[in-house]
């Protein structure tokens, strides 16, 4: 009998995922829940916590909504943005517009090579390359049936200062709109 | 925010807005301002400007029950609650929320038998209804019939609500828009309510004092303590010796209760329900056993051979009567336990007179006789029937007969 990993690859990426996610909330300043069974049914895979003193308006909490995603298959660059497909479904919820919640798409791009997703040393621990965020609200309607291929500009790397910079947008009440 | 409890969102999707808000205000949050177009309203608590909620406004946002369920997360945080309970009671109108919890081993797993499910059901609907006579008959200590029209009009609005982990819990909510007979300040369910917990606060410090192998003694019988009351708590005695009957009390929010003495939660020992029986006995009024007709189901047959090899001993019947389904004890000899047995085997009611006591949970029959079969003793009363009728029909002939001759 053969040495049987206790994590498929598909895991490994989504564990890995995860921790990106953690990490950079957690450098934000915000906490970062990570939702179960049900709101995965939403199309959320965790909730960023915010709590931040805002001006003109005083402290202010809200949350938002993270599907995550992660792919070692490098993404195509197209005119400055990163192509990425996701299934209808998923485009459909996170297209819905109306909402209170912010809903943010974070896609990890992993390298090909499996070894070299997370190294550590004693001076760091690293998870291989970068994600990037988009938000798909008030995204056009598609007549695909299984797959959408969304456009992420690679100007929205999430980084701690990235996500900060969406704050006072959200908490205003204005939206983050999709340009397709 | 901890959103540690995930709420099920077909549950948060039916929040009422206006229910949660006041519920909100209720317990100290403060409205602060609202987010663009209306769609929310924030509100945040006076301990710390990180407690904030924001409340969606309207059910026909897409993300309202995810929204709904932060609100309900952080509510409960704040009170130290748990979400799910909190979730239920935001379902309701607005009420005092009563738990009946069976706390012992054979309950830990939130599971029971389904008749003593029934039992505590019977004993929830019987406790509750006994404080509401007492509310409205303050003086007695008895309640022949508890048939009072305000208290079963109470009664008619409670709702059972879902029963909830930890143990096995039946949650009942009494709505506080219930309307009275007299003008009072407080709604009757408010009375209700703390007036069950208070009788229960005096049971509770009298039985736990008394010693079990004497007579129970006391100065000062509590207010509100009944028979009745009594004995639904009798019908709600735990499953285990070593376990306890615990009931609690969630006062709505919307009046604060004044009276800082009426207890939260009470606990009763299993080992302390025959005292609780010796009180029932004290408050009702003595009375002469009678002699009644009874029916029921057998449930079980815990005879044991004679010295003629025939099964004889005591038999468990479930008996139908006005107060609901109860259980009885009693010792049959061989000759009945057989007729029991053929009418277990055969799933038929039995029929007898005897008379009907009380002890601890279940009742005794202490003496019967005409013990049958219900199904043989229809067969014999259609036979009885067609007997008289035939006889009366020969006498009516007669009569016929006789009218013209004694006319004559």
């Amino acid at each position: 009998m053969g040495l049987t990993l206790p994590l498929s690859s598909n895991d490994v990426e989504s564990e890995l995922s995860y921790a990106y996610l953690h990490a950079i909330a957690a450098a934000a300043d915000c906490g970062c829940t990570v939702a179960g069974r049900i709101p995965d049914g939403m199309g959320v895979d965790a909730w960023i916590h915010v709590g931040d003193h805002f001006p003109a308006l005083g402290y202010r909490k809200f949350t938002i909504e993270v599907q995550l995603k992660a792919t070692a298959t490098p993404m195509t660059l197209v005119r400055n943005r990163f192509a990425y497909s996701i299934p209808i479904e998923q485009y459909d919820k996170l297209r819905m517009t109306g909402g209170e919640s912010t809903t943010l798409l974070v896609v990890l791009q992993l390298p090909a090579l499996r070894a070299a997703w997370c190294r550590s040393s004693p001076r760091s621990l690293a998870i291989q390359q970068a994600a990037y965020w988009l938000s798909l609200y008030g995204a056009p309607d598609s007549p695909n049936t299984t797959t959408q291929t969304v456009y992420i500009p690679k100007s929205n790397r999430f980084t701690p200062e990235g996500l900060k910079a969406l704050f006072p947008t959200i908490v205003g009440g204005g939206k983050i709109h999709y340009v397709p | 925010m901890s959103l540690k409890q995930q709420l099920p969102t077909n549950d948060t999707a039916r929040l009422d807005p206006i229910r949660v808000q006041a519920y909100a205000r209720d317990s100290g949050w403060n409205l602060i301002g609202k987010t663009a177009q209306d769609r929310s309203a924030i509100y945040s608590h006076p301990d710390a400007e990180t407690w904030q909620i924001t409340v969606p406004l309207s059910k026909q946002l897409p993300d309202f029950p995810q929204r709904m369920t932060e609100v309900v997360s952080t509510l409960a945080d704040k009170e130290k609650a748990a979400a799910g309970e909190l979730l239920q009671r935001l379902l309701l109108p607005e009420s005092d929320i009563l738990r009946f919890s069976d706390c012992g081993a054979s309950s830990a797993n939130g599971i029971i038998s389904l008749n003593h499910g029934l039992e505590m059901l019977a004993g929830a609907r019987r406790t509750i209804l006994a404080a509401a006579c007492g509310v409205v008959k303050p003086d007695r200590t008895y309640h022949p019939r508890m048939s009072l029209a305000e208290a079963e009009g109470f009664l008619a609005a409670c709702k059972l609500g879902q029963t909830e982990r930890g143990s096995f819990v039946l949650t009942i909510a009494c709505p506080l828009q219930v309307p009275r007979a007299q003008s009072s300040f407080l709604p009757f369910a408010r009375d209700v309510t703390t007036a069950l917990m208070s009788a229960l606060n005096w049971l509770s410090t009298t039985v736990s004092t008394a010693d079990v192998q004497s007579p129970i003694a006391w100065e000062g019988l509590g207010e509100h303590v009944t028979a009745n009351l009594c004995d639904g708590l009798l019908d709600m005695m735990p499953a285990d010796e070593e376990g306890e009957l615990v009931i609690s009390a969630t006062y709505s929010n919307a009046i604060p209760v004044a009276d800082l003495s009426v207890p939260r939660v009470v606990r009763l020992p299993g080992r302390t329900f025959p005292l609780i029986a010796q009180i029932a006995e004290r408050l009702r009024p003595s009375t002469t056993p009678r002699i009644q007709s009874l029916l029921g189901f057998v449930e079980t047959l815990d005879g044991r051979p004679n010295e003629f090899g025939l099964p004889e001993g005591p038999v468990a019947l479930r008996l139908s009567t006005s107060d609901g389904e109860i259980r009885a004890r009693i010792y049959l000899p061989h000759m009945d336990h057989a007729l029991a047995a053929e009418a277990y085997l055969k799933n038929q009611p039995v029929t007898l007179d005897g008379t009907l006591v009380r002890s601890g949970r279940f009742y005794e029959i202490t003496s019967y006789s005409t013990l049958m079969i219900f199904a043989q003793k229809h067969d014999q009363v259609v036979e009885r029937r067609q007997v008289r009728a035939a006889k009366m029909g020969k006498g009516r002939k007669s009569v016929m007969k006789r009218r013209p001759g004694k006319k004559g």
